[in-house]
């Protein structure tokens, strides 16, 4: 899209054109969607999450500061949109050996190509704590110090993050896709408890009836 | 950062991630949630959000005028009762048969010990302790003077602030125990046979039948201080768990109502919605009180619905059938075991007792076309109290939308430990509720 293109686009949806806004939500759908699905869980979470960036995009519009490029700060509200998203499940662990995240990654990793849905997936299988801070600070490039106040959160904890999401990626990455155990064995767990507690009752009506 | 730049792993991601602003195709479906945004219309999960919350509202407020109601009108009837009743009489006599009620019938002082345990519901349970205490030997004199006595003895339970309670706690006390004696050879004057009288309420009321005119029947109603002073004295012992900050929640909670009499082939289906108040003591443990608005329709045949009426009629007199149908407050008391936690999911195991407050009771009676007798219809209002009579079993799972509000799904069975209703039927009840819960310490917290 040309500039000139663009800027028409803005001067549109300030003023409130549908078609306008449609367009400009078009153009930046794939952009702003690659970044909320980094975030967010799922595809529909991340649709959630970048329609409410897009709101705050339309409604700020008059806020945009037109020296700029317009898909960086399209961007910046799409990652603090999703970082607020996940703001109330962000303060997970602490306590760790905290230096040992400098470590991890460093070491062999295959050498063979993962492609984007996969890597995908493993970003997304990684508790929403995990999964903020590893993206604020292995694809953003922000220090710990930098997201500890974005997320309000310690920079201990922030390191701590990073050391599970990288050491839970590693193992990912080394089975090409899966967290082989803690998922399943959740799943498992829940089966379990589930049959356990059907079973009991059953049993229990059975003997009322009696 | 120098180990940020030389980190493989993130640099796999960093590159394996960027660049892919072509791979996700615009979606009209988006767009279609997007314009909602726009229009500000709230999306289709705000909307159930908000149907539910108000829905939760709507029932508390319900509940709320209902419970009123019932409150008041009662209040009312005391009053004029209370002009009836003979005091001075009252007043000397009045802890003598407490005393009276609690050794003989065991299954009273199995009620006072639940309030102990109760906590918060005290109050209100202590009310309905003291209810089961009248409601029984006000049951034993049949339907209308029955109505009497239990009129009767509600103005005190309702102020249990009664300035002669708390003054007169230590002489009342030895009072007690002095008069406890000479109070059971006078409850036996009463009872044709007193180990009959120690079981079961339906016993009694056959036995005593005859004796609604003895004079020390009203004795029963200053009765009520005994307890009263009970759950006083009880109440210091909650201090230490309200220290270390017990958690409150509240929650709404609405239930189709399957019921049935003896086994659940024959089931009907009925309603019940109301509140639960919940304090957890634990990580795993918390106990739970509340009351619910029960409509319990039911079918019975002749012989499940025993009846002073038809004692002793060969079984062809009795009627074939008998439609049932009960309005009920249920208020119970649960223990609760949570034994799975994670994330957002929890699941919990509880059982406990309800006492069942029967408001309205409506039974159509049909006999067999052979027998010339025609079906006919009766109704009782406000007699039967079943206190602690009924146990629950029930699986709660527990799924938070955020940190204030919590999802619960929660089968439940409730099982009577004596017969329910005016007939003394075995009904018992199944279903699952569904509700909205409401973490209380999430508003208290910041005081």
């Amino acid at each position: 899209m040309g500039e000139a293109e663009l800027q028409q686009l803005i001067a549109g949806c300030l003023q409130q054109s549908r078609k306008d806004q449609k367009m400009l939500y078009k153009a930046f759908y794939g952009f702003a969607m690659s970044i909320c699905l980094r975030y967010a869980g799922n595809r529909y979470e991340a649709a959630e999450i970048m329609n409410q960036g897009f709101l705050k995009v339309f409604t700020n519009l008059h806020k945009y500061d037109t020296g700029r490029p317009f898909i960086a700060w399209v961007g910046r509200i799409m990652m603090n949109t999703s970082v607020d998203y996940y703001r109330s499940n962000l303060k997970l662990s602490l306590n760790d050996d905290l230096d040992a995240a400098e470590d991890i990654g460093h070491d062999e990793l295959p050498d063979q190509k993962l492609n984007y849905d996969d890597l995908l997936s493993m970003i997304q299988q990684l508790p929403n704590a995990y999964r903020t801070v590893f993206n604020l600070f292995a694809i953003e490039g922000f220090s710990h110090e930098e997201i500890a106040t974005q997320l309000g959160i310690s920079t201990g904890t922030s390191k701590s993050n990073l050391f599970k999401a990288r050491e839970k990626l590693k193992i990912m990455v080394l089975n090409s896709g899966r967290l082989p155990d803690n998922g399943s064995e959740d799943i498992r767990h829940k089966i379990i408890a589930i049959g356990a507690i059907s079973v009991g009752i059953s049993h229990l009506i059975e003997l009322i009836m009696r | 950062m120098k180990g940020k730049n030389e980190n493989k792993l993130d640099q796999l991601f960093k590159d394996g991630l960027s660049g892919s602003e072509d791979h996700f195709a615009f979606r009209e479906e988006d767009w279609a949630s997007m314009e909602r945004l726009l229009d500000n219309k709230p999306s289709k999960k705000a909307v159930i959000r908000r149907i539910i919350y108000y829905s939760a509202a709507i029932a508390a407020l319900l509940l709320l005028a209902v419970g009123l109601f019932f409150f008041n009108r009662s209040d009312k009837a005391d009053q004029k009762k209370d002009q009836l009743a003979i005091k001075p009489k009252i007043k000397t006599d009045a802890p003598a048969p407490v005393q009276k009620n609690t050794d003989q019938n065991g299954q009273s002082i199995k009620d006072k010990d639940s309030v102990r345990n109760v906590n918060q519901g005290t109050e209100n349970l202590a009310k309905n302790d003291i209810n089961s205490n009248k409601g029984k030997t006000g049951s034993t004199s049949g339907i209308t003077p029955g109505k009497h006595n239990q009129q009767n003895n509600i103005p005190v339970d309702q102020n249990p602030v009664n300035p002669n309670v708390p003054d007169n706690k230590t002489i009342k006390d030895s009072a007690d125990k002095n008069k406890a004696v000479p109070s059971v050879d006078n409850n036996n004057n009463n009872a044709v046979d007193p180990s009959k009288l120690a079981s079961k309420t339906d016993k009694i009321q056959n036995n005593l039948a005859d004796n609604t005119t003895n004079p020390k029947q009203p004795d029963t109603t200053g009765s009520v201080t005994a307890p009263v002073q009970q759950t006083k004295k009880d109440k210091p012992s909650l201090k230490p768990i309200l220290r270390t900050g017990p958690r409150f929640t509240l929650a709404i909670l609405a239930a189709p109502d399957l019921n049935a009499v003896n086994s659940f082939n024959r089931n009907q289906v009925g309603t019940n919605f109301g509140f639960q108040l919940g304090v957890r003591l634990s990580k795993k443990l918390s106990i739970s009180t509340g009351a619910a608005y029960a409509i319990k329709p039911y079918q019975a045949s002749g012989s499940q619905y025993s009846s002073s009426i038809w004692q002793g009629k060969p079984s062809s007199d009795l009627p074939t059938n008998v439609a049932a149908n009960c309005k009920v407050l249920d208020i119970p008391i649960n223990l609760n075991y949570q034994f799975y936690s994670k994330g957002k999911n929890a699941f919990s195991l509880g059982s406990g007792l309800s006492s069942y407050i029967m408001l309205r009771e409506n039974y159509h009676f049909d006999y067999a076309y052979g027998s010339g007798i025609p079906s006919y219809d009766i109704q009782i209002d406000n007699k039967n109290r079943h206190i602690l009579g009924v146990f629950n079993l029930n699986a709660t799972y527990e799924r938070k939308i955020n940190s204030k509000f919590s999802t619960i799904i929660q089968p439940y069975m409730k099982l009577p430990l004596t017969g329910i209703g005016n007939g003394r039927v075995d009904l018992k009840s199944t279903g699952v509720a569904v509700g909205v819960s409401w973490n209380i310490n999430s508003v208290l917290r910041p005081k």
